[in-house]
């Protein structure tokens, strides 16, 4: 392995606003005095490198609980465009020298050649599930500037705090709209939000059906219980309205590599109309998807947040014409189709 | 004191990855059993679920976490316990194993097998946490040793001799990893038979081989390889003196086909030989209806 640890300009240009901090800040580290194996330092290091006091298990030795502190502040620091550690620790110094604080040499490595494994290992396999969540993401900006421009400037505002990897990305949509403002906002928050609906209904919880018989009464003898009961769509179930056709757009940019986009035209983007869609799990659990008119987009919506077949009719009663129209010709198919592709459930 | 006599041996399995669904699927291979990943089936529903009662249809299916952290500072996670024990009714595992390891501070979780420092006041933590899981479980609990990369400067004891006393102190069981033996004999300099040759061996319940990646200066549990030679040498010198355990190959990058995956476990049959022809051993029965015998 050869030596990676000299000063990287681009870490030296942050000093001061280091985006790596913000981890700290998250978590809502608090200086603790007598805890802190940094006494003696300044007081802006302090403030740099302070330590949660809280939401520790009573037991837990001293000496373990200053080194794991301590590593998880190093191996959460973004690494640079090499793949390289920061060479500054976060109080100053540098981290050769503050590796060998805590870490011991080995035959080949230094301590610090030795962490920087798990400061890379770290970053790489959180934005490994990251690529693999956002799949569109990736490749509108490609391995590179993906990694750079979203990837870690999202894990280091956001960073892991379930066990489970496939939350990761639990608040990418709201980064982009929080942190990302170039003139392409719209299409990346909306490919976010949809490449998420793909993650997040993979494993969503599903409620029971509601019953085929009960859209079968709707057209002969519509029952006053299920006229008047709240129904809801299941918790897998993502409704998208887009000025162009994303999900076309979507797979055909899914059919190469991230990086084969960076050297090829991207797939046309069809913005002649609006478009409205469903993205689902069918009945063996796979990922759908579906046009809908807007009519329908607008009623499943309703059902989105709960409602009863008699405020959809009441609410109709003040849409356009075309609407009306359109609801009195297909509703009552409308209704079948979801109840047997089992989106609606009287459960929320 | 604590031994595997009453741990049904499942002979050799495979890690159950989703790039051998379609095969495990249509051809229903003859294997003996699958591990899986925990946290991939802790999950409120979807797809996962219908393929893990699939396999659980035909094959006897074992436990394996990468998310516990035991060694952490912040207090268990009975949220993360519940599921999976709610799993383990599921999957009727007749084991629960994760590792020896730290990964997650209050309101930071890493996603990374980190190592814990060698000391005697980390084994009494840890120790007091792993009887707790197992207690919590109500199963035969295992730790496994890690592949790691650094060596604190605080510790007070080796790996194996941590390792051990924890086990023993908690009165759980080894999931041995032959692979991480080697792995951290490599990064820490080490010789792996005077690691192995110091650990109650009785204790191991299952035995896990894997590949690497060796970078000359350092070598990085992969699972993305073939099982090398001096693995291979660890895990015919351990398997005899463990009475016969469940053998599991880690594959998890850089997938062959399951057909070469399958062989490449089954390597493992030649080197335990030795230990059944010298035992008198009946051949291995099928293991589900070790299962069986296991739970009536």
């Amino acid at each position: 392995m050869d030596a990676p640890l000299e000063p990287h300009p681009s870490f030296l240009m942050e000093e001061g606003a280091s985006p790596e901090l913000s981890i700290l800040a998250e978590a809502q580290f608090d200086f603790d005095e007598e805890e802190s194996p940094l006494t003696g330092l300044s007081e802006p290091a302090k403030k740099r490198l302070s330590y949660p006091r809280s939401g520790y298990d009573e037991q837990v030795p001293m000496l373990l609980k200053r080194e794991q502190q301590w590593f998880g502040t190093i191996i959460s620091r973004p690494i640079d465009e090499d793949s390289r550690m920061n060479p500054i620790s976060p109080t100053g110094q540098p981290m050769e020298e503050e590796a060998a604080l805590h870490i011991a040499p080995s035959p080949t490595l230094r301590p610090a050649q030795r962490i920087q494994l798990y400061n890379q290992q770290y970053w790489w396999r959180l934005l490994n599930t990251m690529h693999e969540s956002f799949p569109l993401v990736t490749r509108l900006f490609g391995f590179f500037d993906f990694n750079r421009m979203i990837g870690i400037p999202y894990l280091t505002k956001y960073p892991p705090r379930h066990w489970s990897l496939s939350t990761l990305g639990d608040r990418f949509s709201q980064w982009c709209q929080e942190e990302y403002h170039a003139p392409d906002k719209q299409l990346v928050c909306q490919a976010a939000e949809l490449d998420w609906a793909f993650a997040y209904s993979f494993t969503a919880h599903s409620n029971p059906r509601l019953q085929l018989e009960a859209a079968a009464d709707l057209s002969s003898q519509p029952n006053e219980t299920l006229l008047a009961q709240t129904l809801y769509l299941q918790p897998f179930i993502f409704l998208f309205e887009f000025d162009y056709d994303l999900f076309a757009f979507r797979i055909e940019f899914l059919k190469q590599e991230p990086d084969h986009w960076l050297h090829h035209e991207f797939p046309a983007l069809d913005s002649s109309r609006p478009y409205h869609y469903i993205l689902y799990r069918n009945i063996e659990n796979n990922i759908s998807w579906k046009g809908l008119s807007k009519c329908e987009y607008l009623i499943l919506r309703l059902f989105h947040k709960g409602t009863t077949i008699e405020h959809v009719c009441s609410w109709l009663e003040d849409q356009s014409s075309e609407i009306i129209d359109e609801a009195a010709k297909n509703l009552q198919l409308w209704f079948q189709e979801w109840t047997q592709r089992g989106w609606l459930s009287s459960q929320k | 004191m604590k031994d595997c006599d009453n741990i049904p041996n499942l002979g050799i399995g495979i890690g159950l990855r989703i790039p051998h669904y379609e095969d495990i699927f249509e051809k229903q291979p003859d294997i003996d059993w699958f591990e899986i990943i925990s946290e991939n089936f802790m999950v409120d529903g979807g797809k996962p679920m219908d393929n893990l009662y699939r396999i659980l249809e035909r094959y006897p299916v074992v436990q394996h976490g990468v998310s516990l952290a035991i060694g952490s500072p912040d207090p268990l996670d009975f949220d993360y316990l519940k599921k999976l024990k709610a799993l383990t009714k599921i999957t009727k595992t007749p084991w629960v194993s994760d590792h020896l390891c730290w990964g997650r501070l209050p309101g930071a979780h890493y996603h990374d097998l980190l190592p814990l420092p060698y000391t005697r006041e980390v084994i009494q933590y840890v120790a007091e946490r792993a009887r707790i899981v197992q207690d919590y479980l109500e199963l035969p609990f295992a730790l496994e040793n890690l592949s790691s990369y650094v060596a604190y400067k605080k510790d007070e004891m080796t790996e194996w001799e941590f390792y051990s006393t924890i086990v023993e102190k908690a009165d759980i069981y080894m999931m041995l990893d032959v692979n991480n033996i080697y792995v951290s004999s490599r990064n820490h300099g080490f010789d792996p038979k005077v690691y192995y040759e110091n650990l109650p061996l009785e204790r191991v319940l299952q035995i896990h081989l894997a590949g690497h990646s060796d970078y000359d200066a350092y070598v990085l549990d992969t699972h993305d390889d073939y099982v090398c030679d001096e693995v291979w040498k660890i895990y015919a010198e351990v398997y005899p003196k463990t009475r016969g355990v469940s053998t599991l190959l880690e594959w998890d990058d850089n997938f062959i086909s399951f057909q070469q995956t399958w062989e490449e476990a089954l390597k493992a049959k030649q080197f335990q030989q030795s230990i059944h022809d010298k035992k008198g051993h009946e051949k291995l029965k099928h293991p589900k209806k070790v299962l069986i015998e296991a739970n009536s």
